[in-house]
């Protein structure tokens, strides 16, 4: 099974889902927080126990791939719950699938931090002076821009070898399987964590990452 | 931050506050290098902070918007206030002067339960936990201990509440949203601070489920200096360097058998809370570590100047 970490509202997210139909793959929301059947006993690791996805209790140790598309839980999607507690639980949600998603031993696109449900939760400043000591520019702008990605020790799209240089250190700077740059000829002008697949290339290229395909 | 201010005057080292509740007024602009550096400066009211000076920085920044007078919540300044922030943290993290702590590093305990999986891979015990929303797996988790308490998994609310048994509906409630449950280890506690190298071990008795909120249920406390075990002392130091931290404030549950349970780490402890009841000098230690750290930083021997902010 393939589980991917979204908000129901997704539709990227859902478009990935039914690519993904030949391998299970099914979205995990927020609404998924709040229903009977998660059991997660941190001194075992998350694989022994149990967790619900789509609606459906099932055991973590099914899972084969991790997507995880979103930053955190946000209170806005809690509709169900008193607006005043809406903040708390998005908290305790987000620090919830932290610990959880870190446990997993299975390929995780991008494992978390502390701060974020997927990678580094870096500023554009704190991006700026890496790309920079990665040996790449800086533009906060451009023209003809085109969207790179590094995918475990792939990289797709760079306009140029020495981007793509660059592209490939930033992603172990950052410590991710998977980032995604706006890029110029000359300059990265944004940077992101968040695993957007939107071409088969790239979907198929986090499968054979993930070991799921050839 | 007023005591390690307060200890810097006394020991005669120059620092420059940088207050949060100013940001509407300062510029701040980072310079990176390919080298790897990150200078700039930061002006305030005429006067210019180079940051490549700055040796050693202690920081203890709140939310933004708590942290603005009240005039300025809304609007260009709050944005101009946070952009400040956010630029100033980005620094704290990539610079090669010396933080007390880094951001990054700060970040592990805004989910407790990713932060005892470091806790226990550093070779520490840590109590039986089960995170749920499964009122079954709570009440099986319930009747297999003696005790239990629940507590927050993020760093909001994070306050430590006994479970009582006689309230199985509570149990319930789990549905809403993952719950943590803890084995409740019986004993007292110990707050171990790691200051750089050196540690400074308090020990706490109180019948209080969390003695930090004693006072809402009138329970005592009492806090007194202890001596802790040359090697459970350097443990300690070494897991706080593991997490990127010169300065913790590690809590301990001692049972009565003597088993040691960690149960957090505390990144930016408040650590006047601890010195006003023993009078152990936490603040002077800090503030000698910031010495320390700005003379380890500067290459020629120059004492650069501390920051605190």
């Amino acid at each position: 099974m393939i589980v991917i970490l979204a908000s129901g509202l997704d539709r990227e997210a859902r478009d990935l889902a039914n690519s993904w139909k030949a391998y299970d793959a099914r979205i995990l929301t927020a609404e998924d927080l709040h229903r009977p059947g998660w059991a997660f006993r941190p001194d075992d690791g998350a694989q022994d126990g149990t967790c619900v996805v789509a609606g459906s209790v099932v055991g973590a140790k099914d899972i084969e791939l991790a997507l995880t598309c979103r930053p955190s839980v946000l209170p806005e999607e809690l509709t169900s719950l008193h607006p005043e507690e809406r903040q708390y639980v998005a908290a305790e949600m987000t620090a919830f699938l932290v610990a959880w998603l870190t446990s997993l031993t299975c390929p995780v696109f991008n494992r978390p931090t502390a701060t974020s449900l997927c990678g580094p939760a870096w500023s554009v400043e704190h991006w700026r002076i890496q790309v920079v000591r990665c040996g790449g520019r800086w533009a906060r702008t451009g023209a003809d821009l085109r969207s790179a990605c590094v995918i475990g020790d792939q990289c797709f799209n760079a306009p140029n070898d020495r981007l793509e240089r660059v592209l490939r250190q930033l992603a172990i700077a950052a410590n991710v399987r998977f980032l995604r740059a706006l890029c110029n000829s000359e300059s990265v002008v944004s940077v992101s964590s968040l695993p957007r697949c939107d071409t088969h290339q790239l979907r198929d290229a986090i499968l054979r990452d993930a070991g799921l395909a050839p | 931050m007023d005591a390690v201010r307060s200890a810097l005057r006394d020991l005669g080292r120059e620092a420059v506050f940088l207050d949060q509740r100013r940001n509407s007024s300062m510029r701040v602009r980072l310079k990176p290098s390919r080298r790897g550096d990150v200078n700039g400066s930061i002006s305030s009211a005429g006067e210019v902070l180079n940051l490549g000076e700055i040796g050693s920085a202690y920081i203890r920044p709140i939310e933004t918007r708590k942290a603005m007078p009240e005039p300025d919540v809304e609007g260009k300044a709050l944005q101009h206030a946070i952009a400040v922030d956010t630029t100033l943290i980005a620094w704290s993290d990539l610079t090669s002067a010396q933080v007390v702590n880094r951001p990054s590093a700060m970040a592990s305990n805004h989910s407790k339960p990713y932060q005892a999986s470091l806790i226990r891979n550093l070779g520490f015990r840590t109590p039986r936990t089960l995170i749920t929303t499964d009122p079954a797996a709570a009440s099986q988790f319930v009747k297999s201990h003696a005790c239990v308490v629940y507590k927050s998994i993020s760093g909001v609310r994070s306050v430590v509440s006994r479970l009582s048994g006689s309230d199985p509906e509570a149990l319930q409630d789990v549905a809403n949203c993952p719950t943590q449950f803890q084995e409740y280890i019986d004993g007292h506690e110990v707050r171990v601070h790691v200051v750089g190298r050196t540690t400074i071990s308090t020990k706490i008795d109180s019948a209080a489920s969390d003695y930090r909120y004693a006072h809402l249920t009138d329970a005592s406390v009492t806090m007194e200096p202890i001596a802790i075990d040359e090697s459970l002392s350097a443990k300690c130091v070494k897991m706080a360097s593991a997490m990127g931290l010169h300065l913790a404030g590690i809590d301990f549950r001692v049972s009565p058998s003597g088993d040691w349970y960690c149960l957090e780490v505390n990144p930016s402890p408040g650590f006047t809370f601890y010195e006003a009841a023993t009078g152990q000098a936490i603040g002077r230690a800090v503030a000698e570590l910031l010495c320390e750290l700005a003379q380890e930083n500067c290459g020629d021997g120059t004492p650069r100047n501390g920051s605190s902010g």
